[in-house]
């Protein structure tokens, strides 16, 4: 006994020692891993904070399109309507052919500026993308903006047509509407594509132009447009894509369906 | 068996050399002194082994090998913890090894016997660099993926290395003289510690680092 009580002290020292640095190594472990859980949950709340305040700005710009969109069509529409029939009037009680060619030329304008208003406010107002649908809001855009500015515009669909919820409507259709006005302000394009294709996982919305494009690496700071679109385009946890060149740019959105 | 395990050692020892051959120049400044002690431990236990086979004491070698092991472990220590430690501190870290493995050698165990007080002495100051190393990981370190932090599975290899050897040297002599039939089983157990520990130490070696803060 006495001759193994060395032993004993050792095995036990040992044995003390080493629990000791298993406690120590284990406590740095789950330690580091409970510090990397709360980087992670901080990420996520700073994530989601940031995504509120990015759906409050839409929802309050989306707003303020309506109230523009109502305004037009219901104060400035009418309006118009007014001197439309105040023209017919004047154009029925004037016997002097001159007055009459004026009217009527001055009536065909007018009916031009009025349709073009309702188009106006109507791509404004996401009540009407959510009643007529994606597709139909896609295609009034294109026509108001072709006949507006004179350009080729065209459009095409492939792949089983279904629809995505209002929010998402609309969130594409702001990104389509945007695509289009910086490629008419920036690219002095030609032709206006737009492609929708609807897959099985995905749904892809694509914007071509035949504009001049530009260099997409020199790009310092994004502009509020560009950022707009990121930003709707995050807020769908979809993809956004700009590929440019001299021969045009082409905007291409992806989301799940 | 022992000597199975002795080869298979040996081997662990060869590959941490050359491991820390080719890690040597990617490493920041702390995993260099480990570097340096992975070629030094290897050049040691060959040097030992030859002289073992020549029926020499073994002891010569180690003396001077623990008072460059210690000051090297305390330069990784300096280095890890603080950024750009003072030439003073440095100087006093080899001064104070050279002393503490001089006295050693001097009034206490003379070079032809096993210097288990230095080795003692080496094993309570590496466990408490170990955790302090560790204590500053857990403050300042900001690798979170800890599996993927050299730092961490070398220290926690020197502190598994450490408080698993050091009652061995404590009981080393009894140990020796002795013929207790616990002997054999006792000596390889402290192989095994070692073998793991150095393999550790090569697996840190072998860890593309992460960039962090205090790097």
């Amino acid at each position: 006994m006495n001759n193994d009580f060395p032993v004993i002290v050792f095995v036990l020292g040992t044995f003390i020692l080493l629990l000791f640095a298993f406690f120590i190594i284990i406590f740095l472990i789950t330690h580091k891993k409970k510090q990397f859980q709360h980087l992670l949950e901080k990420q996520a709340m700073e994530g989601n904070y940031q995504n509120q305040l990015l759906l409050s700005r839409l929802e309050v710009q989306e707003l303020s399109l309506k109230h523009f969109s109502e305004e037009i069509h219901d104060n400035i529409g009418q309006l118009l309507s007014l001197v439309k029939m105040h023209l017919y009037n004047i154009k029925n009680t004037s016997g002097e052919p001159e007055i009459v060619k004026k009217a009527n030329t001055s009536n065909e304008l007018l009916g031009k500026a009025i349709t073009d208003l309702r188009n106006i406010s109507h791509t404004l107002n996401s009540t009407y993308i959510d009643t007529a649908g994606l597709e139909a809001a896609i295609q009034k855009e294109l026509d108001y903006i072709c006949s507006a500015k004179d350009l080729k515009c065209s459009f095409h669909k492939t792949g089983d047509e279904y629809e995505l919820d209002t929010e998402r409507e609309v969130l594409v259709f702001r990104i389509v509407q945007e695509a289009i006005g910086n490629a008419i302000k920036h690219g002095a394009p030609r032709h206006i594509k737009i492609f929708l294709h609807y897959s099985a996982d995905a749904f892809k919305v694509i914007i071509e132009d035949d504009g001049k494009g530009f260099d997409i690496k020199h790009i310092d700071k994004p502009g509020l447009g560009l950022n707009n679109m990121n930003v709707r385009a995050n807020l769908m946890r979809g993809k956004l894509y700009i590929k440019s060149n001299d021969k045009g740019t082409a905007v291409i959105l992806e989301i799940e369906k | 068996m022992l000597i199975a395990i002795l080869y298979f050692y040996y081997a662990v020892l060869l590959s941490l050399c050359y491991i820390s051959v080719r890690a040597y120049k990617r490493m920041q400044a702390s995993l260099k002194f480990v570097c340096i002690l992975g070629v030094l431990t290897f050049v040691n236990e060959m040097v030992s082994a030859v002289l073992g086979y020549y029926s020499i004491s073994k002891a010569y070698g180690y003396h001077f090998y623990n008072i460059v092991e210690l000051a090297l472990i305390a330069y990784a220590f300096v280095f890890y913890t603080n950024k750009k430690p003072g030439k003073g501190l440095l100087i006093s870290i080899s001064f104070g090894s050279i002393m503490l493995g001089g006295i050693n050698m001097a009034f206490l165990q003379p070079i032809n016997k096993v210097n288990t007080n230095m080795l003692m002495v080496e094993c309570v100051l590496s466990i408490g660099m170990a955790l302090a190393a560790l204590f500053h990981l857990l403050k300042n370190d900001t690798t979170f993926n800890i599996y993927r932090s050299p730092n961490f599975i070398f220290w926690s290899a020197i502190l598994l290395l450490m408080t698993g050897t050091f009652f061995f040297w404590a009981c080393f002599e009894f140990l020796i003289q002795s013929n207790s039939k616990y002997k054999l089983p006792l000596i390889v157990i402290q192989v095994i510690i070692n073998i793991v520990a150095y393999i550790s130490i090569a697996v840190a070696l072998l860890i593309k680092q992460e960039k962090t803060q205090n790097e």
